[in-house]
């Protein structure tokens, strides 16, 4: 047996010594070249409606406001919309920089929301580029609203709805950014025994700069099963950033008034060809928790 | 240490999450709302029975010994049935005491159910 393993050792051995050579090269040329996360794919944590692969900073709380309007086609005695105002109050806190938190409160169906977004894979470049940012959103929703016929056997659970995205984002330049957001929603209580209690769609959104201070963006999630096209429509919209100091102002219009996933990706009735499209806003700021950053 | 709390903690939120997780749909577990009105069951002993004991004995409303109407008999419905003021008070028409008393109004489906008994009769089947 001695016998057989001494050959093999000093087989081995050999390239080892080599090996050696290779890592001292390999690790000089990594200092001189160092991956190198790409930053600001885009200028929130929310595209348009939905979530960008955009995180809070660590020890960071932001505190949004977000506004949908009523129908620009309501004319100029609704003032286009601006008197029948939706709201969406939302906290959401950095725990580290890969992982946020949020929880809100959408008018629409008196709805509450709580999400986590991790950061799973950065985009990088430079040596060991990665082409991709790739992040988890997950959230549950809760209608408070009362039920329409309380006389009947209701049960807390229908009140939830969940979902699941995917966010795939690549900054190609300083200029455009894409994100692909394959979505999945689940419903605990549907109207009819055909439609589906879990619901895909492929959310798609851009997003290009305009100046060094605004962007243009777009945004777009054709639901893939459960949408017959008669009551409901894909969400759509466009909008603008506008970055001022600690601000960020994202005004958009757009055919959604509900402010989580489950209402604006399968419950959107406004459909663009008629003029069913709202003014909204979203206004964040950021306060910071980090002590260490203050010294 | 702190990375293993936030595993568990997320566990522990997902695994409730799942839990929750259920197929309802509205069509079958309130099939009386939904247009299919099964009204091919009208009788006393099963079908009306049950909507008088969810919507008028609660809070001791129509029980023993409380108000005119004692619904814990036939005889009691069957009184108010034949009176014709059972059927007009849950339709809310106005001649009669509208109920049940205190704001909402029983369904469609049930108001159609009471009202294909009392015209049938008001047997005790």
């Amino acid at each position: 047996m001695k016998k057989i393993l001494l050959p093999i050792a000093l087989l081995f051995s050999f390239p080892v010594l080599a090996q050696e050579d290779l890592l001292a090269e390999l690790e000089k040329s990594q200092t001189e070249e160092k991956p190198t996360p790409v930053y600001a794919t885009f200028k929130s944590t929310r595209v348009i409606n939905g979530h960008s692969v955009e995180n809070i900073a660590a020890k960071h709380l932001d505190f949004r406001i977000s506004h949908r309007f009523g129908n620009l086609n309501t004319g100029e005695y609704e003032l286009f919309g601006l008197d029948q105002a939706t709201l969406r109050l939302g906290f959401e806190y950095g725990i580290n920089k890969d992982l946020m938190i949020g929880f809100g409160r959408t008018t629409v169906g008196k709805t509450l929301d709580g999400f986590v977004k991790y950061k799973i894979l950065s985009q990088k470049k430079g040596k060991k580029a990665f082409p991709v940012t790739v992040s988890y959103f997950g959230s549950t929703t809760l209608k408070t609203q009362k039920w329409e016929d309380p006389n009947r056997n209701n049960y807390f659970t229908s009140r939830l709805n969940f979902c699941n995205q995917l966010l795939i984002a690549r900054k190609f330049n300083d200029h455009v950014s894409v994100q692909l957001t394959p979505t999945h929603i689940h419903k605990n209580l549907v109207k009819l025994k055909k439609d589906p209690n879990d619901l895909f769609a492929m959310g798609m959104g851009g997003s290009v700069k305009i100046t060094r201070s605004t962007r243009f963006n777009v945004e777009w999630f054709p639901m893939l099963n459960g949408n017959d096209g008669k009551v409901y429509a894909n969400n759509f919209s466009v909008g603008f950033d506008i970055e001022t100091g600690g601000h960020v102002f994202q005004l958009h219009f757009t055919n959604s008034v509900g402010q989580n996933e489950p209402q604006f990706i399968t419950e959107t009735t406004g459909k663009w060809d008629k003029g069913d499209v709202r003014f909204g806003f979203n206004i964040s700021r950021t306060f910071s928790f980090d002590r260490s950053a203050k010294k | 240490m702190k990375r293993l709390f936030l595993l568990l903690t997320f566990g522990v939120v997902m695994s409730a999450v799942l839990d929750s997780c259920y197929y309802d749909k509205e069509e079958e577990l309130y099939p009386n709302s939904f247009g299919n009105c099964d009204t091919t069951d009208t009788k006393y002993s099963t079908a009306v029975r049950k909507i008088l004991d969810a919507n008028c004995m609660g809070s001791a409303c129509h029980s023993t010994g409380q108000l005119s109407y004692d619904f814990s008999t036939h005889a009691g419905v069957a009184q108010a049935a034949n009176s014709g003021k059972l059927v007009s008070a849950i339709k809310q028409d106005g001649s009669a005491s509208n109920m049940p008393k205190g704001g909402g109004k029983l369904s469609d489906c049930n108001i159609q159910i009471i009202e294909n008994w009392v015209k049938k009769g008001a047997q005790n089947n």
